[in-house]
C-alpha cells in the first residue's frame, strides 16, 4: 500500500555522477595533501572532473523536480534530520569547494598551492557526504527494501569511491598521463574501494536477509549479479592484477566499473520503483 | 498551540455508502478519476492525488467459513510525528495549530520525498501541478470554524470530528461496547499518543488486525535511521579515506606500485 | 467548550464573522493570523432540498453571483442534522458538470444515430407531439357496459412516469397537467 516517489532515470543519473563527483573530489584532495609531487596530475584530474560532475547533478535534480522553478525553497530551511534538506545544502557546498579546487589546481606558485591543500582537507568532508547520503537518503524513508538496508550509506560511498578513482584513472590514461606515478597510486586505491565496497556488499546482503529479493531475485537480479557484482567488481579487479603491465586493460577495468556503480544505483532505484 | 483536533473513524459503523468520499472530492474540487476494477466494490484502489478519502472494502475469512466484510474510510492520519513532514526539504509540509499536517501547495517543488517517506502511502503526486498533495483535514474549514467535510456528511458518524481528548475517551468507550457484544478484536488504532509515530490525529476504531485493513501493525518514522545509516556511512568514509591514503601516501622516492 | 454538532456544521451567512463562529465552535483566537481563507465565506447560503429521492434531505446552496460554488448538508434539516448520502454530497454536480448535455439529442422514428438538436427545438416538439396524439387518440365518450354513451375525457396513448427527483411543487404541476389532458395512466418510479 506504500507509494514509490518515482525517482527514475534522471536520479539514477545523479546518484551515479554525484557519487563519481564526490570520489574524484575526496580521492584528489588525499592526494594533494597526502601524496608526493608527483601525483598532482591525480589532485588536477580529480578537482577538475567533479566541477562539471557537480553541476550535471544539479541540472539531473532541478530537472526532475515537479515545479524545478522552485528549487530554491529547498534553501528555505535546513533540518539537519533531513538527508534531502542536508543534501541539497550540501550540493551546493560542494560545488563551491569543486570550483575553487578546480581552479586552483592550476596555480603554479606555493602560496596557491598551500591553500588549495587546506580547501581540499575541508572539502574532502563534502565529497564524502556527497557520496553517501544518497543512501541514507534511501534508507530513511518508508519503502521496504531500502528502509531495512543499513549499510545503503555505506555501500555508496564505497562506490563513489571506486568509481570515482576509476574515473579519475581514466581521465589519466585518455590524457596520456598514465605514465606517471600517480596512475599506480590511484589503481591502487581504486583496488583498496573495490575490495571494500565487495565486503560492505556481501554485510549489505547478509544484514538485508529476505528483505534483499528485490536485488537478488527476481527481474533484477541477473543485472544485479551479472551487471554489479561480476561485470562492476570482480572482473575489473581481476583484470587489474595484469592491468599494471597493460594499460589498455587497467582502463578498461576502469570501464567497468563505472557501469558497476551505474548499475549498482539503477538496481537499487528501479528494483522497487517498476 | 490550540487544542489537539482528531477524527476518529469508527469502521463498526461504516456502512460503505462513500458519502465522505464524495464529500471531500466535492469540497476540495478534486475531480474525477476513471475507476477500475479491483474485484471488491472498492473504489478507487489507493490515495491518489484525486482521492484523499478513500472508503476500503475488505473481505476477511472467518473461521466459520463466511466472509466478514470490514468497511472503513481511510485517510491521512495526521501523524504526531510524520515522516512526511520531516522528510520535506522546503518546510512546505507543515504542522497546523491544531496537531493537523498540510502541504503547503505554493512551497512545494516536488521532490517527492514526502511520497516515499509516508509509512501509510498517503501523499501522493500531482502530476500536472508538479506538487505533493495528500488530505488537507480540511484545512480552510478547521480555521473557518467548520468541520472537515468528510466527517460532516457521514450519514452514520462512522467518522467524528472533535478535539482529540474528547475522541479517545469516546473510543474507549466505544472499544469496551464492542468487545461486550462479542467482537473480540475490536481494538483501537492510532489512539495512543504514546504509541506509534506517537499517534495518528486521525485514528481508528478496527474490528480485526490492522494488517485486515492493509495497514501497517507497526508503522515506525523513516527518520529514525538517519543517525544510524549517517554513522555506518562515516565509518564506512574513514575505511575508505584509510586506504586512499595508505595508497597515495608519499614513500620518498619508493615506487609502490603493487 | 466541546464542539457541539451543529456548531461546526454550519456556516451560515449570518455568521460570517469569524468571531461569532469562535463562541459557538472552535475557539479561534490563537489561529486568527493564520486564518486561511474559506471558499464559502463572502458566498450566499440558500435553503434547499436535495433533489434526488424522497428523504428530502435539506441542503445549503452557497453561491456567488449566478454560480454554485458549493452545496452541503444543511444541520438544520432535523432529520438529517447535516449529513448526506454520497449522490447528495455530489448535488452539486447538477449545476456545475462540464460532462452535462446541454443540446437536446434527438433520434428520428426508423434512424440508427442520434442527432443534437437545440432545447427550444425539442419543447417545441414535445409540445405539438402531445397536442398531435391528444387530437388523434382522444376519447370523449365511450359506451358503458349498459351500452349508454357516456363523457369520459381520457387520452390512454400517453402515459406520464413520475421520478423521485421531483419535489411537491413540481409533482402538482405534473399531476394538473396530466388530468387536465386526460391522461389516465398517471404513474411514479416508487411505485413502479
Amino acid at each position: 500500500m506504500l507509494k514509490t516517489p518515482g525517482w527514475e532515470m534522471m536520479i539514477v543519473w545523479y546518484f551515479f555522477l554525484g557519487g563519481i563527483a564526490g570520489g574524484a573530489y575526496f580521492t584528489a584532495a588525499i592526494a594533494d595533501n597526502f601524496g608526493g609531487a608527483r601525483d598532482r596530475q591525480v589532485a588536477r584530474a580529480g578537482y577538475v572532473l567533479s566541477l562539471p560532475l557537480v553541476m550535471a547533478c544539479g541540472v539531473l535534480l532541478i530537472a526532475d523536480l515537479g515545479v524545478p522553478t522552485r528549487f530554491l525553497n529547498m534553501l528555505r530551511v535546513l533540518k539537519f534530520w533531513d538527508p534531502m534538506s542536508i543534501g541539497a545544502w550540501v550540493v551546493g557546498a560542494f560545488g563551491m569547494f569543486s570550483f575553487v579546487s578546480s581552479v586552483l589546481s592550476f596555480s603554479t606558485s606555493a602560496r596557491t598551492d598551500a591553500l588549495r591543500r587546506k580547501i581540499g582537507l575541508v572539502g574532502i568532508f563534502f565529497g564524502f557526504f556527497l557520496a553517501s547520503y544518497t543512501g541514507v537518503l534511501l534508507s530513511s524513508s518508508a519503502q521496504p527494501f531500502w528502509s531495512e538496508a543499513r549499510l545503503m550509506g555505506a555501500l555508496f560511498l564505497a562506490s563513489g569511491a571506486s568509481t570515482g578513482m576509476a574515473a579519475i584513472s581514466l581521465i589519466l590514461f585518455l590524457t596520456g598521463a598514465s605514465a606517471g606515478e600517480g596512475w599506480g597510486k590511484v589503481k591502487k586505491a581504486d583496488r583498496y574501494s573495490m575490495v571494500f565496497e565487495l565486503c560492505v556488499l556481501a554485510i549489505f546482503l547478509a544484514l538485508l536477509g529476505s528483505a534483499a529479493t528485490p536485488l537478488t531475485s527476481g527481474h533484477f537480479a541477473p543485472l544485479f549479479w551479472g551487471g554489479l557484482v561480476g561485470v562492476g567488481l570482480i572482473v575489473p579487479l581481476l583484470l587489474d592484477l595484469v592491468g599494471h603491465r597493460v594499460k589498455t586493460l587497467a582502463a578498461l577495468s576502469a570501464l567497468l566499473v563505472l557501469a558497476g556503480g551505474f548499475v549498482l544505483r539503477y538496481v537499487v532505484l528501479m528494483s522497487i520503483q517498476s | 498551540m490550540a487544542r489537539t483536533l482528531a477524527m476518529f473513524t469508527d469502521t463498526s459503523l461504516c456502512i460503505g455508502c462513500r458519502a465522505c468520499q464524495v464529500a471531500c472530492k466535492q469540497w476540495n474540487e478534486l475531480g474525477m478519476e476513471v475507476p477500475e476494477w479491483t474485484g471488491t466494490y472498492q473504489n478507487h484502489e489507493h490515495f491518489t492525488d484525486k482521492t484523499f478519502r478513500l472508503v476500503r472494502f475488505i473481505e476477511e475469512p472467518k473461521p466459520t467459513g463466511d466472509l466478514a466484510w470490514l468497511l472503513m474510510s481511510d485517510v491521512c492520519k495526521h501523524c504526531a510525528q510524520a515522516g512526511c513532514l520531516d522528510a520535506c526539504p522546503t518546510g512546505a509540509i507543515y504542522r497546523t495549530e491544531y496537531g493537523t499536517v498540510n502541504i503547503s501547495q505554493d512551497v512545494c517543488n516536488g521532490c517527492r520525498y514526502c511520497v516515499s517517506s509516508c509509512p501509510f502511502g498517503v501523499v501522493a503526486f500531482n502530476e500536472s501541478t508538479g506538487t505533493a498533495t495528500k488530505c488537507t483535514f480540511c484545512n480552510d474549514r478547521i480555521h473557518n470554524g467548520l468541520g472537515p467535510a468528510c466527517a460532516k456528511a457521514c450519514p452514520t458518524e462512522s467518522i467524528q470530528f472533535g478535539f482529540r481528548d474528547d475522541l479517545v475517551a469516546k473510543a474507549q468507550k466505544r472499544v469496551e461496547t464492542l468487545k461486550a457484544m462479542g467482537f473480540k478484536d475490536a481494538q483501537l488504532y492510532g489512539a495512543d499518543a504514546k504509541g506509534f509515530l506517537g499517534g495518528l490525529n486521525a485514528f481508528f476504531l478496527l474490528l480485526s488486525r490492522p494488517g485486515t485493513y492493509h495497514l501497517p501493525e507497526n508503522p515506525k518514522l523513516p527518520q529514525r535511521n538517519v543517525v544510524v545509516d549517517s554513522l555506518l556511512s562515516i565509518g564506512s568514509a574513514l575505511i575508505v579515506g584509510l586506504g586512499a591514503l595508505l595508497a597515495f601516501r608519499d614513500r620518498g622516492k619508493g615506487r609502490d606500485d603493487a | 467548550m466541546s464542539l457541539s454538532r451543529r456548531a461546526f456544521l454550519k456556516f451560515g451567512s449570518a455568521t460570517a464573522a469569524g468571531v461569532a463562529v469562535g463562541a459557538r465552535g472552535i475557539d479561534l483566537a490563537p489561529v486568527e493570523a493564520a486564518a486561511t481563507s474559506l471558499k464559502i465565506r463572502e458566498a450566499k447560503a440558500f435553503h434547499g432540498v436535495c433533489p434526488y429521492c424522497a428523504v428530502g434531505c435539506g441542503q445549503l446552496v452557497y453561491a456567488k453571483g449566478d454560480r454554485i460554488i458549493d452545496i452541503e448538508g444543511d444541520p438544520d434539516t432535523p432529520h438529517t442534522q447535516g449529513r448526506l448520502c454520497p449522490k447528495g454530497a455530489a448535488t452539486i454536480q447538477l449545476s456545475n458538470n462540464p460532462l452535462r448535455p446541454t443540446k437536446a439529442l434527438y433520434r428520428a422514428p426508423g434512424a440508427d444515430a442520434w442527432e443534437e438538436k437545440p432545447l427550444e427545438w425539442m419543447y417545441t416538439e414535445i409540445a405539438k407531439r402531445y397536442y398531435d396524439a391528444r387530437e388523434k387518440h382522444f376519447i370523449e365518450k365511450e359506451k358503458d357496459k349498459d351500452g349508454k354513451l357516456v363523457t369520459v375525457n381520457r387520452l390512454e396513448a400517453i402515459a406520464s412516469l413520475g421520478s423521485a427527483c421531483i419535489d411537491n411543487e413540481e409533482c402538482y404541476l405534473l399531476s394538473k397537467l396530466n388530468r387536465t389532458l386526460g391522461i389516465v395512466y398517471h404513474e411514479h418510479q416508487a411505485r413502479v
